[in-house]
């Protein structure tokens, strides 16, 4: 794994940062020659994570600092997502947030079911007052 | 985003997304979709043609335009999602709340065809 080198990007919790987050996935993922449809997979699953961190993961109303790294090696890729939230991992339910109707409650958790189905593995750990969550997905080379 | 709507016959109508499904795009046009969808209009064909992303926000938004069209005893149709995107819809298991089709006809055909079996069942 080339964490010696990864790519990272740097966000503040603000909604308004997604569309910046998902082109520097972009750009990054083709400077490292992988494929379109892995990039998708990797940009839904970012704004889907990034998102639940930045409705759940604060009580204040500060600034706090998203950071993402990008890297792989072979035919891994690894997506690390951390934020110095309250202790949180954004792949567990979120803390009650009461529906309004009952459609809303019958979808709830889409989000971290699609990052389940998309990832091959992902892993929480809290470390220094910081929740890194790692996303890790195998993929096929291109032409293979 | 850009969301437009046409009138076919027999009253059903095609709306037509167009961009980047992700939460930022699926708010700047679901007011115009609810406007869209909502009462008398029953029939209507959702074109995902022309978006390349989508997210949980974006499904959502869908379901819930679609619930809304069900209870006054409408119905909608997604019509020819790209490759990525259906993938993402079956992952949710949309597929099998709303018909998906990949052209015109089968979508029409579905539109006049489609039935919920259940009458209570929620998404």
């Amino acid at each position: 794994m080339n964490l010696f080198n990864p790519s990272g990007l740097e966000i503040r919790n603000d909604l308004s940062e997604l569309r910046r987050m998902s082109n520097w996935i972009q750009e990054t993922g083709m400077k490292l020659g992988l494929p379109p449809s892995l990039l998708f997979d990797l940009d839904l699953c970012a704004n889907e994570v990034v998102t639940n961190i930045i409705d759940y993961a604060y009580e204040d109303h500060a600034c706090h600092a998203i950071r993402l790294y990008l890297a792989h090696e072979d035919c891994l890729v690894s997506l690390e997502i951390q934020d110095d939230g309250l202790p949180f991992n954004p792949l567990e339910t979120p803390p009650v947030v009461h529906a309004t109707t009952l459609e809303d409650a019958k979808v709830g958790g889409l989000g971290v079911q699609l990052v389940r189905s998309l990832m091959s593995d992902s892993r929480y750990s809290r470390r220094n007052g910081q929740n890194i969550l790692t996303l890790r997905v195998n993929f096929a080379p291109v032409g293979s | 985003m850009k969301i437009d709507c046409e009138q076919l016959e027999g009253d059903v109508y095609r709306i037509s997304l167009l961009g980047r499904m992700d939460l930022p795009g699926t708010e700047e046009i679901e007011t115009d979709f609810v406007r869209m969808t909502s009462a008398p209009r029953k029939a209507i064909l959702l074109d995902l043609s022309g978006v390349n992303f989508v997210t949980s926000f974006a499904i959502r938004t869908i379901l819930y335009n679609a619930k809304g069209l069900h209870r006054r005893g409408g119905k909608m149709v997604l019509l020819n999602p790209d490759a990525s995107v259906k993938k993402i819809l079956e992952t949710a298991g949309i597929h099998t709340l709303i018909p998906i089709r990949p052209d015109l006809p089968t979508a029409l055909a579905a539109l006049a065809e489609v039935t919920y079996a259940d009458d209570d069942e929620d998404f």
